[in-house]
């Protein structure tokens, strides 16, 4: 019997634990998994909620209104006030085709789920009242966007700018684009056509960042007082039997550093990065976020960095001059030249501004922690140099008269043909105010040729309206 | 004052329950129906009625009732919400319950020597598997129901108690059998019986209660191990013979995959499940009519999304509580027969509850069995019922020192 009574308490024991393992799970779920699964398209509340609530309109940090929500006899009709100029960034909710964009990230508190109390919508469901949701202001400046997308009107790419001493996204525009009014008449040529226009190519779009990559590269050269950059440019140089060789071939003759910053010398970097070896190389581009999370209240896609352990010679070679398995998204370039700006410490993305409730009030947007990538002097040699690479080198079609400009350029080959163009940079040099990086998709042309230029009217724009100021 | 009013005697609590339950369904539904307080408010005179007759007529253990009707209110009241008909049947279904529970608390206190019935018990359960076979219908893929004129019975939830009834006796005499393969073997025709009538769930449940069971009782370490190892096979067996045990076991692996198709019900339950939070959105404000099956499988889903998983955390632990006065019951029963039957039926609902909670919240693959005294759904209550009835009828044995033995500081 004793036996018997200490077996039927193994039973109960057994019955605790079944039915205590249902509470632990429920709780998981509720707290790790029931945000995600809520908002998955199928789940059809979202939507059948969506028709008692009015979305709250969306703004640039002026006060510019960029969608809005418009009440008529068939129901709440969503409308982007700037067709596409916003298409990506600000994205669209649609009932057929879901959300994008801002529109998606910010959907709760764009419906005013955040600050609900149960109280009130129960009030709202038996007066028949709609629902109010939250006005959202951007980070974004009106004026410099509508620049940006009639600088890359007709061209494939992105531009991204950003207040690098924020992170704020003042500018974000990729093309090809699409119209968000007029979702349902084209939806199937979007999703069919080949150029992906539904991408956004600042955010999602990956590319080689070519001699971009550098000013890396010179942060860990400096950082690394042994190695020596003198060198002797003989426009090539044979590394474990395969030839580099430099953009015109013909060679830059005696370097330093800076020079070899200035003119993007392939050959010289190269060599360094063979001096500085596969540890340090793979150490200074995860300090700099490469294949790690950034962070920030926008989704940003990982930038790919697929070395592990050790790097062969050619592999070294390659990523120095940004070439190789390497891909990275144009914000993430802005915002590496965005370190350099701001004194060795890099800034998460930051999209949203501030929050207007319903009852007016206004409640400030996350806050975004600076992270120290490199020592504030370093960051500030390597600033030297880009400001010389602008003045003399490869940059010069970014210079803007009165302002000091510091910038890279970059001409990314890549598997799929013509070579993508590059140009990142900020400006003024010794007060940054805006930072930018531009892309051009496929371009054939140099970064500083095409890129820089884009990159300067985009800088001027944001400098003369003194927007920040 | 008011605390000791709602908290004085257990009794209060159900009242209380009931009048926010029913007075928040009463302002729910749009043209304000009288018949829900009605309801109401007989339900609720019914279950103090019964209580008081449990505790004055010393029937034994004061709470199983209660807690059932507490569990019995909360799916009447869901229920109603999801579909006001099969509300007030759900409320007539609780009245014959009722009566079943003091019917079956006569019964088995009044007749002897019903630990004398092995073979009755059997056959009586072969039968209604064969009956089940020459006369079913299919519903949702499971051939388990029978139609009556305009009742649809489920015979696995009147064999269930049968099957208790049949291992309890075999282990009382276990003589009456020949051996002890003679018994085994005819455990595993149930499951057999089962499988074959694609009810899973009810299959699993059945072999948990024996092996349960069994863990106690048996006389070989080696056979007792060996019952696992058939586990193994037949499941291993059954995924690579039948389709609808792949596809379950695929949908719960990843519901995600297929949400239109197989993952369709289980997702659509976490739906409901992730949108109800930790407090629900409040009764009659969600939409759990968007999940299939809502008012029998998946109804605690529906607790879920309204009542919040604090109100499902709350249901789980009330069905704690009543099994756990289930085991304290057979803790306190001496003789081997009544012991199993009171173990069995515990075992019973306690399995029966986590299969079909663990289920619909993706914990273990979903398979279609009921939810104890909250799904709509007759054969599972009455017989529900006539269990606990049975349970209750067991715990005045064991309360009134007939067979009260000493369980430590008791």
């Amino acid at each position: 019997m004793e036996e018997n009574n200490k077996k039927i308490i193994h039973l109960i024991i057994l019955s605790c634990l079944l039915f205590l393992s249902i509470i632990v799970y429920l709780t998981y779920f509720q707290i790790f998994q029931a945000e995600t699964i809520v908002e998955n398209p199928y789940n059809r509340r979202q939507w059948q909620r969506e028709e008692i609530t009015v979305r709250g309109n969306l703004y640039d940090r002026n006060g510019v209104l960029i969608a809005e929500s418009i009440e008529t006899d068939e129901g709440i009709i969503r409308k982007y006030t700037h067709n596409r100029l916003y298409s990506h960034l600000v994205g669209y909710s649609h009932r057929q085709y879901g959300r994008s964009g801002v529109e998606a990230y910010y959907n709760n508190e764009i419906m005013g789920l955040t600050n609900e109390k149960s109280v009130s919508r129960i009030m709202e469901r038996i007066t028949g009242e709609k629902i109010r949701g939250n006005h959202l202001y951007l980070t974004l400046i009106h004026q410099l966007q509508l620049k940006a997308g009639a600088l890359l009107k007709g061209k494939t790419g992105s531009i991204v700018a950003i207040d690098p001493n924020t992170g704020e996204i003042l500018a974000m525009v990729s093309k090809p684009d699409f119209n968000p009014n007029n979702l349902v008449k084209d939806w199937s040529n979007l999703v069919e056509d080949e150029r992906s226009p539904l991408l956004n190519r600042g955010l999602s779009g990956l590319y080689p960042p070519g001699s971009t990559y550098k000013v890396i590269m010179t942060a860990a050269v400096l950082e690394n007082q042994e190695i020596d950059h003198q060198y002797q440019c003989e426009g090539s140089i044979t590394i474990d039997g395969y030839n580099l060789s430099d953009y015109d071939k013909k060679g830059h003759g005696p370097l330093d550093l800076r020079k070899s910053l200035v003119v993007s010398c392939n050959t010289n970097f190269a060599r360094m990065a063979q001096e500085l070896g596969d540890r340090k190389v793979m150490e200074i581009s995860r300090r700099f976020l490469l294949g790690e999370a950034i962070g920030g209240d926008i989704p940003l896609t990982k930038s790919l960095f697929p070395y592990e352990n050790n790097m062969k010679p050619t592999d070294l070679a390659a990523v120095s001059i940004g070439q190789g398995k390497l891909l990275v998204t144009p914000l993430h370039m802005a915002l590496i030249a965005g370190v350099f700006a701001n004194e060795g410490e890099m800034l998460q993305p930051k999209i949203l501004r501030e929050i207007e409730t319903p009852e007016g009030r206004i409640i400030d947007g996350p806050s975004i922690q600076p992270q120290r990538i490199v020592e504030a002097t370093i960051a500030n040699q390597v600033k030297e140099m880009m400001v010389a690479a602008v003045q003399e080198g490869t940059g010069k079609n970014a210079r803007i008269s009165g302002v000091q400009v510091a910038g890279k350029t970059g001409t990314a080959e890549n598997i799929s043909g013509a070579s993508h163009a590059w140009f990142i940079g900020f400006a003024p040099a010794d007060n940054p105010q805006i930072a930018v990086a531009v892309l051009l998709e496929k371009e054939g042309n140099t970064g500083g040729a095409v890129a820089a230029p884009i990159a300067r009217e985009i800088m001027r724009e944001a400098l003369r309206r003194g927007v920040l100021n | 004052m008011f605390k000791r009013l709602i908290l004085g005697r257990p009794i209060n609590i159900l009242i209380f329950i009931n009048i926010l339950f029913f007075g928040l369904l009463y302002l729910y539904i749009g043209p304000y129906d009288v018949n829900v307080p009605i309801a109401g408010a007989l339900l609720t005179v019914l279950m103090v009625l019964c209580y008081y007759i449990i505790v004055k007529a010393k029937m034994g253990d004061q709470y199983i009732f209660l807690i059932i009707s507490v569990l019995s209110s909360l799916g009447v009241v869901m229920i109603y919400r999801l579909n006001p008909q099969y509300g007030f049947r759900q409320i007539t279904l609780y009245g014959l319950g009722v009566l079943l529970y003091f019917l079956s608390y006569l019964i088995f206190t009044w007749i002897k020597g019903w630990e004398n019935y092995g073979y009755f018990y059997i056959t009586l359960g072969i039968s209604l598997f064969i009956l089940t076979f020459v006369m079913g219908t299919t519903v949702k893929g499971a051939t388990n129901w029978i139609r009556i004129g305009n009742f649809n019975l489920q015979p696995a939830e009147i064999i269930k108690l049968v099957y208790v009834f049949f291992i309890a006796a075999y282990f009382k005499y276990p003589k009456k059998f020949k051996n002890e393969y003679i018994f085994l073997g005819l455990i595993y025709l149930h499951i057999m019986f089962l499988t074959l009538q694609r009810d899973m769930g009810m299959a699993m449940l059945f072999y948990g209660i024996f092996i349960s069971v069994y863990y106690i009782y048996h006389q070989q370490k080696k056979l007792f191990y060996g019952n696992f190892l058939a586990a193994v096979i037949i499941s291993i067996f059954s995924y690579y013979t039948m389709t609808h045990v792949q596809v379950r076991v695929e949908a719960w692996l990843n519901p995600w995959k297929n949400i239109a198709g197989r993952g369709y019900q289980i997702t659509q339950s976490l739906f409901a499940i992730a949108e109800g939070g930790f407090f629900g959105v409040g009764l009659g404000l969600g939409r759990p009519d968007y999940i299939p099956e809502v008012h029998t499988d998946f109804i605690f889903s529906a607790i879920c999304e309204e009542l919040g998983i604090f109100g499902g955390v709350a249901v789980v632990l009330l069905y704690f509580i009543l099994i756990y006065r289930g085991f304290k019951i057979s803790l306190t029963i001496e003789e081997t027969f009544k012991r199993i039957i009171a173990l069995g039926i515990t075992l019973t609902y306690s399995y029966q509850t986590f299969i079909i909670i663990g289920g619909v919240i993706k914990l273990i693959p979903l398979t279609g069995i009921t939810l104890p005294f909250i799904s709509y759904g007759g054969s599972a209550l009455v017989s529900a019922f006539i269990s606990f009835g049975i349970l209750q009828a067991l715990s005045k044995k064991s309360l009134q020192g007939e067979e009260i033995m000493k369980v430590g500081g008791e």
